[in-house]
């Protein structure tokens, strides 16, 4: 057996039991081989820790936490009892309907823009403008009567 | 106190007997919490939260199955809700820190109590090896192979537990074993080359 076999075997080893001959040839090549010895012993020391597992030891005041919580939970269901319809029910339809309005709203005023009044307004107003820029006295005479 | 008289005198609310039920059940909750976690804080979290399950879906438990079986069954479901959700969060964690945050959870080894530093080394390596094989195992090959190599859960009962077949569960040990010796392996193989 060669260090690749033994390798392999390594894995079939912890998990199933080997045949009598490939197990001697097995180990054989374990006695031989320093490196494959150090791996199989590495090996099987961190899968005898699976089986030795250090117990957690309980904890005395486990009770009264748990009692504790279970006290909230009884006080925070009947503090807000009416809350969790609020939440996933009316909650949405109010924003919902706040969504709506406002898209409505907003439409509306959109609507309301005529675009077509707006342009003859301007035009009016500039017009005017110049004809009023024409009209305006001189600096002249604005400081003269100042004086 | 048998478990048909703990079951009724929970459900007619008298507090002797919850008291009893996580007196008596404590250890297997919290070990089993703690086989999944390997964190004595988070897996006392997990156990009080298995006995409030426990406590407010008494009514709907079925007496097919041992009382025992049944705590298995949530304590196993809540700490790999609890993994899952920690998965999350450290990937927002991962983000956060990415864009510049410092990290929330650093992570820390607790020291086992053992003397000799050497040996502590050594063990300490190896134990968070095999946790890490087991970690990477799919979940219900994990699952089967905690309840069994460190619950030391038979056969049988981790078929009730998970309500799966004795051939699958089987099948599922020999493979998390095989899939374990592997990652171990592998993991010595590369240190000796």
């Amino acid at each position: 057996m060669n260090c690749r076999d033994a390798r392999n075997s390594m894995i079939f080893c912890s998990t199933e039991k080997m045949k009598k001959p490939e197990y001697d040839q097995f180990l054989e090549h374990l006695s031989s081989c320093s490196q494959c010895a150090q791996l199989y012993q590495q090996l099987d020391s961190t899968l005898s820790l699976a089986d030795n597992r250090e117990l957690v030891q309980p904890n005395p005041f486990l009770y009264t936490r748990i009692r504790e919580k279970l006290d909230n939970i009884g006080q925070g269901v009947s503090k807000n009892a009416g809350l969790p319809s609020y939440q996933r029910i009316l909650r949405p339809i109010l924003l919902t309907l706040g969504l709506l309005i406002g898209l409505y709203g907003g439409n509306r005023l959109g609507n309301f823009y005529d675009a077509k009044q707006q342009e003859q307004l301007t035009t009016a107003l500039t017009t005017e403008f110049f004809i009023n820029d024409m009209e305006m006295e001189k600096l002249e005479v604005q400081l003269l009567n100042d004086q | 106190m048998t478990e048909t008289q703990l079951i009724e005198g929970i459900l007619s609310k008298q507090e002797k007997y919850f008291e009893e039920l996580v007196n008596r059940f404590q250890p297997l909750v919290l070990n089993t919490c703690n086989s999944f976690l390997h964190n004595r804080t988070d897996a006392e979290d997990i156990t009080q939260e298995v006995f409030i399950e426990a406590f407010l879906s008494l009514h709907k438990f079925k007496k097919e199955s041992k009382l025992s079986t049944w705590l298995y069954r949530i304590a196993v479901n809540k700490s790999l809700n609890f993994i899952r959700d920690n998965k999350k969060r450290k990937i927002i964690s991962s983000i956060e820190v990415f864009f510049g945050g410092e990290p929330k959870h650093k992570l820390q080894l607790a020291d086992p109590g053992l003397e000799d530093a050497g040996d502590l080394a050594d063990e300490e390596e190896k134990i968070v090896l095999l946790n890490l094989a087991v970690a990477s195992l799919p979940k219900n090959q994990r699952v089967a192979f905690t309840l069994s190599k460190f619950e030391k859960l038979s056969y049988a009962e981790i078929t009730d537990v998970m309500e799966l077949s004795l051939a699958s569960v089987e099948g599922l040990i020999h493979r998390a074993k095989r899939n374990v010796t592997k990652k171990i392996l592998s993991h010595y193989r590369k240190k000796l080359a």
